[in-house]
């Protein structure tokens, strides 16, 4: 069954669109992460311009969010007082993203900068969290006790000007670090497509040292708002989403996702984290290969979809 | 140069409508499609259009489909930069024919001389692509073979047939790449390997349905197409989550 989508101008597999969907709402669900990170490089790979890949990853990551944060919510772990310095990082950060988005389209270096963004990211991302996976799991099989952590972590970042209070999650922090962790994940989100929580998640960790408890409803705020955003931007300034392509993958997205939940419930967190980094570490994997190996064609269409 | 010169006038008598259509006794060449308009819908995956004629005598045609409006193009070239493949250099071609579908009833070589291809701009190597700069050349090579791949430059030698006298058809194909816009078929009959006798008919392709509304909403709208994109979004994620939590 092909659908033809009005944006990418291209004709694709609806069945095989929505399974993507469905997988990556599962993934949303099972790691608590947005999915982007797996969409973007399928959908470049089905032959959707990736300037429309990535714009329409949003209504997607949206709705993973805001079911995620609709949970936290009521178990009251959202800190709002960090999820908003978060969030006014992100916005300036998102709107950046997409500008320059807007700019590497038009001197035609986007996908080269997308691929190059996903291996430079999914790569550091995978194998630290292999590597700390791998500790855990290794410790745990010894039956050593794994050694007390501080409350919170005093690294450099400690000494930043402008000291907040936020008392939920009983931190003392610069206002600039929530901020700047906003900033990144929204330059991120608005080049890549991704939600940007499987950066943030372990940044507000181990940077800001927030407790675990508070920090996927805090992300999930800060990537409802980053995301719709990031849509409304896209859809305004590059005329780049692909509304047939976002809703239709949002359909499997939306029965991934409490899916995903459910697994996760009955799946050990460490082993869960280690599978999040192999799958990390492999599409990494797989877009440097396509970055070193020959093309196939040496010279191209530039192909932008009908929004130009 | 005669035959391209009796063509165009062909072509302008052809686009002057009725008072040409009105005297279809002096011509050798009759012409119809099955329909004037391609309707991209949402399960649009490329499409077969049926052309039909019939000739005073049976001969060679040669039918082909090409845009009205040349559209620009802009084409990129791969090289490795430090072991990874990069867009090293691009050109960016004013003029681009979007489409070029050629059907004959046997190899064109066998039909009539090169030339003959080369001045109507049937051959894909004679297309008028603009800037005609001879230092663009792989570039230009580089975008046809690349329309071939996505089969928007095409050419089927075997695709017209005379299932009956004087009779001929011809199934022409348009891909699922094959972009909206205004488009023409010409249609040429040769004898001797001199064009004789040609006509032309306007097709139109356009998007329908909801695709046509979303693409339309998208581009003279943008703020109120990523409201209802977020709108959309939060909604079924809510909903969703209330569904299952029970």
């Amino acid at each position: 069954m092909e659908l033809y989508l009005p944006i990418a101008e291209i004709s694709v597999n609806a069945i095989a669109l929505v399974a993507l969907g469905l997988t990556a709402g599962f993934l949303s669900g099972l790691f608590g992460v947005g999915g982007g990170f797996l969409m973007t490089p399928a959908l470049i790979f089905i032959g959707v311009p990736p300037a429309v890949a990535v714009a329409s990853q949003g209504p997607q990551i949206i709705a993973a969010s805001i079911s995620s944060l609709d949970v936290q919510w009521r178990r009251g772990s959202v800190d709002v007082r960090v999820g908003l310095m978060l969030l006014l990082g992100g916005l300036i950060g998102s709107g950046a993203g997409v500008v320059l988005f807007g700019f590497l389209k038009s001197i035609g270096q986007i996908d080269i900068v997308i691929a190059l963004a996903f291996v430079a990211i999914l790569t550091s991302m995978g194998w630290l969290m292999l590597a700390e996976s791998a500790r855990t799991i290794w410790r745990q099989r010894r039956h050593t006790q794994t050694k007390r952590r501080k409350l919170h972590p005093h690294y450099w970042v400690a000494r930043w000007p402008l000291k907040m209070r936020f008392p939920r999650s009983r931190l003392y922090v610069s206002a600039f670090l929530p901020i700047s962790l906003g900033f990144g994940a929204g330059v991120l989100s608005g080049i890549m497509g991704i939600g940007g929580g499987f950066v943030l998640v372990p940044a507000m960790i181990y940077l800001m040292g927030m407790p675990t408890l508070m920090v996927i409803g805090t992300s999930a705020f800060q990537i409802v708002f980053v995301a719709a955003n990031v849509t409304l931007l896209q859809s305004w300034h590059n005329h780049t989403v692909d509304l047939m392509l976002a809703l239709t993958m949002l359909a499997g997205g939306v029965i991934g996702g409490p899916i995903g939940a459910r697994v996760a419930g009955k799946l050990p967190s460490e082993q869960l984290r280690a599978l999040l980094a192999l799958l990390l570490v492999g599409i990494s994997i797989k877009l440097f290969v396509d970055l070193v190996a020959t093309p196939e064609q040496l010279y191209q269409l530039v192909n932008t979809g009908s929004g130009g | 140069m005669s035959a391209r010169a009796i063509l165009l006038g062909l072509l302008l008598a052809a686009l002057l409508g009725p008072s040409a259509h009105a005297q279809p006794a002096q011509r050798s060449i009759n012409i119809d499609l099955a329909r004037q308009r391609v309707s991209i819908s949402s399960g649009f995956s490329g499409t077969e259009l049926l052309l039909y004629g019939a000739v005073d005598q049976r001969s060679d045609i040669v039918a082909y489909v090409t845009s009205a409006q040349p559209e620009p193009q802009t084409v990129i070239h791969k090289d490795r930069v430090f072991g990874i493949w990069v867009n090293r250099g691009s050109a960016t071609f004013t003029s681009v024919p979007v489409l070029h579908t050629v059907v004959s009833t046997r190899p064109l070589s066998e039909i009539a001389p090169a030339q003959v291809w080369r001045n109507n701009r049937i051959d894909f190597a004679a297309l008028d692509i603009q800037p005609n700069d001879p230092a663009l050349a792989p570039y230009r090579e580089g975008l046809v073979q690349a329309k071939i791949r996505e089969g928007l430059y095409a050419i089927d030698e075997k695709g017209v047939t005379y299932p009956d006298g004087r009779l001929f058809r011809a199934t022409l194909h348009f891909p699922a790449t094959l972009p909206p816009g205004r488009y023409t078929v010409t249609v040429l009959q040769l004898r001797d390997g001199r064009i004789i006798d040609a006509a032309v008919r306007p097709l139109t392709v356009t998007k329908v349905g909801v695709g046509a509304w979303i693409s339309e909403l998208a581009r003279n709208n943008g703020l109120i197409y990523g409201l209802l994109a977020i709108f959309i979004a939060a909604t079924a994620g809510l909903l969703a989550g209330y569904a299952f939590r029970r």
